[in-house]
């Protein structure tokens, strides 16, 4: 199992992946910055009861498609590695068990994401810190539920794009349902869609119902657990 | 080998049946998102319903759907050293990225007209007069097909530039999302080229925060998709399979 992890950092190497982990926040902190300081007036006229509430929520609805689009982009390169140079089936000749090499990808696309995620929040106050916004009355709160929360909250979407990516051969079709996944969810329309995996982080950043922790988490392993199986019962054929 | 006959083995390389759920998914989406949401007087139905389909639709279901149908084309050149067979047939390499773009335009109107099925098919449901006012939203419908020529145009380019097709797709997601924030500003949104779909497509007469008159819409549509396409055209006679 270590092995498979170690393994598989190795390999995601000159795939532009820690470029993207970099990126990704750098990117939501620089729009929301031009957002903030070109619209300055406006906007601390609107939040001035709660000027680090009103700057983390406005990161907050900018992070959570960039994280979800992260985690698409992410599982699909985990696995197109393997797909483009053939290796599914060179690695399965190998005694290491399927199981493992699927949770080594798995695992690998939660860690890329949760160091975006830690980048994200602590670039979030200090970007506040630059626009002047008081330190002491930063809480924290504020920043786990911008920030970290939904990254928690994407990992069903996680599972499922990892499942999604690694039994496809070609990469166009589960990039395409994560993105019509990530952009359903940002309309915010009531009903169905409250039920896609992509929908719960922003869900819960507006509603904050707790029982949302626990369909996640039923989500997450269903998908990790679904996902897996099929993937050991995929046969792999020189491609 | 004609121009004419490259666009018809690109024809031949798409397989429909696979793509053609995509091409009335934007549609269906539309109506499914917005049907229910519209309580407008039975006399401005039509109207109503076509402002809240149009912004479901237009502003990132059409043009990410557009994007991918032009990885989608792109896709198989990435497989098997496709983009090398085909560089060894005595053509201009320019030209396979012009019958990509003709394939996409072709597509992108089938969109156009799924969604124009969609939009009175969805009304007459919710109950709009029976007189279909086509003369309102056919115009609308042709100039946003015209208006997705910058998108595709660069996202062609950016399928065959990159191997894999999260590159192409990250981008364009990157830079719709904003979309709808930048269409709002006045004094930014008729330069931003991912928003003129929408900006197209959004009625004019009444003067709205979108009414952008159809002369700075046709100059950057026009202005942008001429770059786009022209840096394509280079990059695709320059590759080197």
């Amino acid at each position: 199992m270590k092995t498979a992890i170690v393994v598989e950092g190795w390999k995601m190497k000159r795939r532009g992946l820690w470029w993207l982990v970099f990126i990704g926040p750098f990117g939501v902190l620089l729009l929301q910055y031009l957002n903030f300081t070109i619209r300055y007036d406006w906007l601390i006229q609107q939040h001035k009861d709660d000027l680090w509430g009103g700057w983390l929520s406005n990161v907050g609805f900018l992070g959570i498609p960039a994280v979800l689009l992260g985690v698409a982009l992410v599982a699909s390169q985990l696995a197109q590695v393997e797909h483009q140079t053939g290796m599914w089936s060179l690695l399965c000749a190998l005694p290491v068990s399927k199981r493992n090499l699927y949770f080594a990808k798995w695992i690998w696309t939660l860690v890329l994401i949760l160091i975006s995620t830690v980048l994200l929040s602590v670039g979030s106050i200090g970007v506040g810190a630059l626009l002047d916004f008081p330190l002491d009355e930063l809480s924290l709160q504020d920043v786990l539920l911008y920030t970290v929360i939904p990254t928690l909250l994407a990992i069903p979407a996680l599972s499922l794009q990892v499942w999604l990516s690694t039994v496809r051969t070609q990469q166009v079709l589960p990039l395409a349902i994560g993105i019509f996944g990530i952009l359903v969810s940002q309309m915010m329309i009531e009903g169905i869609t409250e039920l896609l995996p992509w929908r719960w982080p922003v869900s819960y950043m507006v509603n904050q119902e707790n029982e949302l922790f626990l369909w996640a988490l039923a989500g997450a392993m269903l998908f990790f657990v679904v996902g897996m199986g099929h993937f050991r019962r995929k046969e792999v054929a020189l491609s | 080998m004609t121009f004419l006959s490259i666009v018809k083995t690109e024809w031949m390389k798409v397989q429909w049946g696979k793509l053609s759920p995509l091409l009335v998914l934007p549609a269906i989406l539309s109506a499914v998102l917005s049907g229910g949401m519209i309580q407008a007087a039975v006399d401005q139905m039509w109207e109503a319903q076509w402002v809240q389909m149009v912004f479901t639709y237009s502003v990132w279901l059409y043009p990410m759907v557009a994007g991918v149908i032009a990885a989608w084309v792109c896709r198989y050149e990435h497989v098997g050293g496709g983009l090398k067979q085909f560089f060894t047939l005595p053509v201009s390499k320019w030209q396979l990225y012009w019958a990509k773009l003709v394939i996409v335009l072709f597509c992108s109107f089938l969109m156009q007209l799924a969604f124009g099925v969609s939009y009175v098919a969805n009304s007459l449901w919710q109950g709009a007069e029976t007189v279909i006012p086509w003369s309102y939203f056919l115009w609308p419908l042709l100039i946003g097909w015209i208006a997705i020529l910058p998108t595709i145009a660069l996202q062609i380019f950016l399928s065959l530039r990159f191997e894999s097709m999260g590159g192409s797709l990250a981008f364009l997601f990157c830079v719709t999302l904003p979309t709808i924030l930048i269409a709002n500003s006045a004094d930014y949104g008729p330069w931003y080229p991912w928003a003129q779909p929408f900006l197209a497509m959004m009625p004019k007469g009444d003067g709205g925060p979108f009414a952008v008159g159809y002369g700075p819409l046709f100059l950057i549509v026009g202005g942008s998709a001429l770059v786009f396409a022209l840096v394509g055209t280079v990059y695709t006679q320059r590759r080197t399979a």
